[in-house]
């Protein structure tokens, strides 16, 4: 915390809504930017009567979709050529079970898309997920405005409800981050075991 | 050992699947501490909204935040608008001359001045607790 207010924070204070659209839109690009404890910390600040909330929420908003969709289309054009080039990133890409996992992915993206945006890790692999799928951009688009919008809403209302009391908060909602990865994993190996008994029942029903 | 190997290889889905139950078990026992500890320590609490008169419409929040919160990383700006304070009162208290003011941190206006930091710091929550006090 202390790293966070020293460095990012003042930003916040001295520039405004151009540092918090600026910051967020940074963090959607996989830069290590703690983009959940930025929108608590300015929505608390709004309480306090320094911002005015519902521009906090409109910015992060904008900022986030704006940088979710750039992070989208640089890997949906340019990804498979950089994949392509390390034995070791093609191998993966050209697998068997990334196939399958793309084909699920564009078959069913929404509800992935949507809470994937509360994980600033989870964004950033359902985002290249998608891409690497050839998702359907409207789709994409839907399930990711819906997303940013829960995901700003919910960071800042918090940080708004809780006001001075925003740092306490925030290490809460760090922890209980680490609950929603730890279940996103999960989720992610119970789909991939049913994928495979599934792939190997389909494969033994062709030999017979 | 290679029927073990076989076992790991057979099962790694659902081992790496129990280590996580435990993990998220263990992270799920943490955020109530954590949650709990907050509450009886204070830090977790609802800013209070008060209707001090009836000059205060109701949508307008009084947050009594203390003046201990006060640090060097923050500007003054923020200080004014946070603690209510005019916003020439620090300027003018403090003799702060920097055309940066009020959009300057308490702590890089310290080190403009060549005045010690907490020096600065203290001073300032000392004058907002001079203004609210009166």
């Amino acid at each position: 915390m202390d790293f966070l207010a020293q460095t990012i924070l003042p930003y916040i204070l001295i520039y405004k809504y151009w540092a918090l659209f600026v910051l967020t839109f940074l963090s959607s690009l996989a830069i290590p930017i703690p983009a959940g404890t930025l929108l608590i910390a300015s929505s608390a600040f709004a309480s306090q009567g320094y911002f005015n909330f519902f521009i906090i929420l409109l910015v992060a908003t904008i900022a986030s979709i704006v940088g979710d969709n750039i992070c989208y289309w640089v890997i949906r054009l340019y990804g498979r050529t950089v994949f392509d080039k390390f034995a070791f990133t093609r191998k993966i890409l050209h697998s068997e079970n990334s196939r399958l996992i793309q084909k699920k992915m564009k078959e069913r993206p929404g509800f992935v898309i949507f809470i994937s945006r509360f994980e600033a890790i989870a964004t950033l692999s359902v985002n290249a997920l998608c891409a690497f799928s050839e998702v359907s951009y409207r789709r994409y688009l839907a399930f990711e405005v819906l997303g940013s919008i829960g995901y700003v809403a919910f960071y800042g209302t918090l940080g708004y409800v809780f006001g001075d009391s925003w740092e306490a908060v925030n290490k809460l909602v760090g922890n209980f981050s680490i609950i929603v990865f730890v279940i996103l994993i999960s989720a992610g190996l119970l789909f991939w075991k049913r994928m495979l008994k599934k792939l190997k029942k389909e494969e033994s029903l062709t030999l017979s | 050992m290679k029927k073990v190997k076989a076992f790991l290889r057979l099962h790694s889905i659902t081992i790496v699947l129990i280590v996580l139950l435990v993990v998220l078990t263990i992270a799920i026992k943490y955020f109530i501490y954590s949650f709990e500890e907050s509450f009886i320590e204070g830090d977790l609490h609802r800013p209070e909204i008060q209707h001090v008169d009836k000059k205060v419409t109701p949508t307008q929040k009084t947050s009594q935040l203390e003046i201990d919160a006060i640090q060097s990383w923050m500007t003054f700006d923020y200080v004014n608008v946070a603690y209510k304070l005019p916003a020439n009162y620090l300027k003018d208290i403090l003799g702060i001359n920097t055309p940066k003011y009020p959009n300057v941190r308490i702590d890089t206006y310290a080190k403009q001045s060549n005045i010690d930091q907490s020096l600065l710091l203290t001073t300032v929550q000392h004058y907002v607790r001079v203004y609210q006090n009166r």
